[in-house]
């Protein structure tokens, strides 16, 4: 908040030279999200305005910026209506609105709502995230285009007896998933084959309430391996790239704790056949704009789909980092229908970026949420090119107990993986939180550890954490 | 789905004053205008949400005299939780009034009293038509929606009901307060009742 607008990746906006056309950008998201938009948006010379919850009212993005309350604090009454959001990008003379990451980022009827009311929606259409949104056709356009898949059933399977057939076939044990699914609503892992006809039944029934639709696939289970993602820029006209991939292993509860790129197992082959191929299929499906195809690589060394995010992600600073690229300048470019003026060979990675995401969590206890006053917040001076500190905290800043915890991303650029380990870790020795329980000791450790400089580590585990008895 | 009536959302102010709040984001319009008297359940103006006009409704323990702050007639954008009015209570909705009471000549209301209160200025009639006996004379009874008088404004008639958030269904008719045919201001006292068994 408050330095200057230039973003830090340090080689400039090597993007078109024309103007956006938009003025006024609605930003219906909060928090760190928020702020980033902003972030380009001054750069861009776009007014941002801001969407909060009475809870947000005063928070420090739209401080002494333009801003409609939504409604009370409960996100369902705010950052969960599209129906206030979009009255209120109207009401307020936007003709663009950010859904941001999150909350209905992700949302057909909120993209439907924007079309109908002549508001441009950052995002693909709606037709596009209601496609995405349903597993199975996602499946079948990204194996067309020459990705593998987790093994599994072709489609929506018609009943317990072919689930059983593909269930035989793929081998135990196997992952029943809602086809509307998500959330991890509509799921089961079945071990053996008499445990399938309950666990059919109960999945179908909880998938119908839950998203009024009761189809279910089936998938073979694959625990460890590594999380890999993919990149992907879509331009209204057809016109696809990809920016590198990003490795996500190390998480928790499926939540991700430190991103790189480019991912240090893959070999350069796999690499780019995998990229064209997330490229490609994101076209055939008449995607737009910036997109994330997220894969697993197995323990065979396979990398197989898991699900496309029709999104903007929290980690995209890496990609930045290492393309020189403002991935959200180039959402509201392709929002405004201008082509991306670039061919996949103009785009160059340089070095290894990284990624720590700071939550207000107690690593030492359970990841206990730790709302509270940020009594001392001295974050490391941004560098550019090489140390980004991304966040929407100021100090005295209230983390209010009603939303998610992240407070800051640091993202470190450097030559190599090792340089940008020892940039990150001095980073994070200077960064001084007090009021609220952050996770920077468990980035110390991670960072430090042995397990994560030899990539001995899968989703399951977190290297380097807990720490050795002694030393917590 | 969007709903097609909303209620607005209370606060009171230190001064005794209630402000009430838009309870939605929209274009606002058709606000009553300082000086109009507004109802529990009454129309408060309208919300325009995504084209869909929303009835904005006053909340059901608030009544009493808009006194703020003047309006323009256009509509207006507002946020969740903007004024929309801003209202001294009549004595019969909670806070005490004291500035429009202290400037009416009638006495001090006996204890227990239900006044029944001008929703507009205008002339207040006690007969159907001259001639005719009274709607309720002193000593009466008379039941909830029955009405007590006549008020005539800008050439129409409206009844004026005993009615009022938290009365009996039967009351007496204790006193009137204001002359037959006489020109009564917005919230003016017209009729004193007492619960009756």
């Amino acid at each position: 908040m408050g330095e200057p607008a230039e973003l830090s990746t340090g080689r400039g906006p090597a993007c078109a030279s024309r103007p956006v056309p938009f003025r006024r950008l609605f930003v219906a998201n909060r928090g760190e999200v928020a702020a980033r938009i902003a972030r380009t948006c001054d750069r861009l010379g776009v007014t941002p305005v801001f969407g909060v919850s009475e809870a947000d009212r005063d928070a420090p993005w739209a401080r002494d910026r333009e801003r409609v309350v939504l409604g009370p604090a409960r996100a369902d009454q705010s950052y969960l209506d599209p129906v206030r959001l979009v009255q209120a990008a109207v009401q307020s003379g936007a003709s663009a609105l950010h859904p941001g990451w999150g909350f209905l980022s992700e949302s057909p009827r909120l993209a439907a709502l924007c079309e109908v009311h002549g508001v441009t929606f950052v995002g693909p259409p709606a037709h596009v995230l209601a496609l995405l949104g349903r597993k199975t056709p996602a499946r079948r356009a990204m194996a067309a285009a020459g990705l593998a898949l987790v093994p599994g059933s072709e489609g929506v399977l018609p009943g317990v007896e072919a689930a059983r057939a593909v269930a035989d076939s793929v081998g135990y044990p196997v992952l029943l998933k809602a086809d509307a699914g998500g959330g991890g609503r509509g799921m089961r892992v079945v071990h053996r084959p008499e445990d399938l006809p309950a666990a059919f039944a109960e999945a179908s029934a909880e998938a119908r309430a839950a998203f009024g639709d009761g189809s279910l696939y089936l998938e073979r289970l694959i625990t460890g391996g590594r999380h890999v993602e993919v990149q992907v820029l879509v331009d209204r006209w057809g016109h696809a790239v990809h920016l590198g991939e990003r490795d996500c292993t190390v998480q928790r509860h499926h939540q991700k704790l430190v991103e790189e790129s480019p991912c240090p197992v893959l070999d350069p082959a796999q690499r780019r056949r995998a990229c064209e191929a997330a490229a490609a299929a994101a076209a055939s499906v008449g995607y737009v704009g910036a997109g994330t195809v997220e894969m697993l690589l197995d323990e065979q060394g396979v990398l197989r789909f898991m699900e496309m995010n029709a999104r903007l992600q929290v980690e995209h600073p890496v990609t930045e980092m290492r393309t020189g690229l403002d991935l959200v300048e180039w959402q509201l470019r392709i929002a405004a229908g201008q082509r991306i003026a670039l061919r996949q060979d103009e785009i160059r990675f340089e070095g290894h970026a990284l990624e720590c995401r700071i939550n207000a969590e107690d690593p030492f206890d359970g990841f206990r949420p730790s709302p509270g006053r940020i009594a001392r917040w001295r974050p490391p001076a941004e560098e550019s090119g090489r140390l980004r500190v991304e966040t929407h905290v100021v100090e005295g800043y209230e983390v209010p107990p009603h939303y998610d915890s992240l407070l800051c991303k640091l993202v470190a650029h450097d030559e190599d993986r090792d340089r940008a380990i020892a940039r990150m870790l001095d980073a994070l020795a200077r960064f001084e939180v007090e009021g609220v329980r952050t996770t920077i000791a468990l980035h110390r450790a991670i960072l430090a550890s042995e397990a994560f400089r030899a990539n001995r580590y899968d989703t399951r585990t977190i290297p380097g954490w807990p720490p050795p008895v002694g030393e917590g | 789905m969007i709903a097609r009536t909303l209620t607005a959302l209370r606060a009171q102010e230190g001064t005794g004053r209630i402000v009430l709040r838009a309870p939605m984001v929209g274009w606002l319009s058709e606000v009553p205008r300082p000086g109009a008297w507004v109802w529990p359940g009454g129309p408060l103006g309208m919300l325009e949400v995504l084209g869909v006009r929303v009835r904005l409704l006053v909340p059901e323990d608030v009544e009493g005299r808009v006194v703020g702050p003047p309006r323009a007639s256009a509509r207006v954008a507002v946020d969740f939780g903007a004024p929309v009015v801003e209202i001294a209570p009549s004595p019969e909705s909670g806070a005490i009034d004291a500035h429009a009471v202290a400037g009416e000549r009638a006495e001090p209301a006996t204890a227990g009293a239900l006044v029944v209160r001008a929703p507009m200025s205008g002339r207040f009639y006690l007969r159907p038509s001259p001639g005719q006996p009274p709607f309720a004379a002193p000593g009466a009874v008379v039941e909830r929606g029955q009405p007590v008088g006549l008020l005539e404004v800008m050439k129409t008639f409206h009844r004026i009901p005993f009615d009022g958030v938290g009365w009996p269904d039967r009351a007496r008719v204790r006193r009137w307060l204001v002359a037959d045919g006489e020109d009564v201001a917005a919230g003016a006292r017209l009729v004193e009742l007492e619960p009756a068994p």
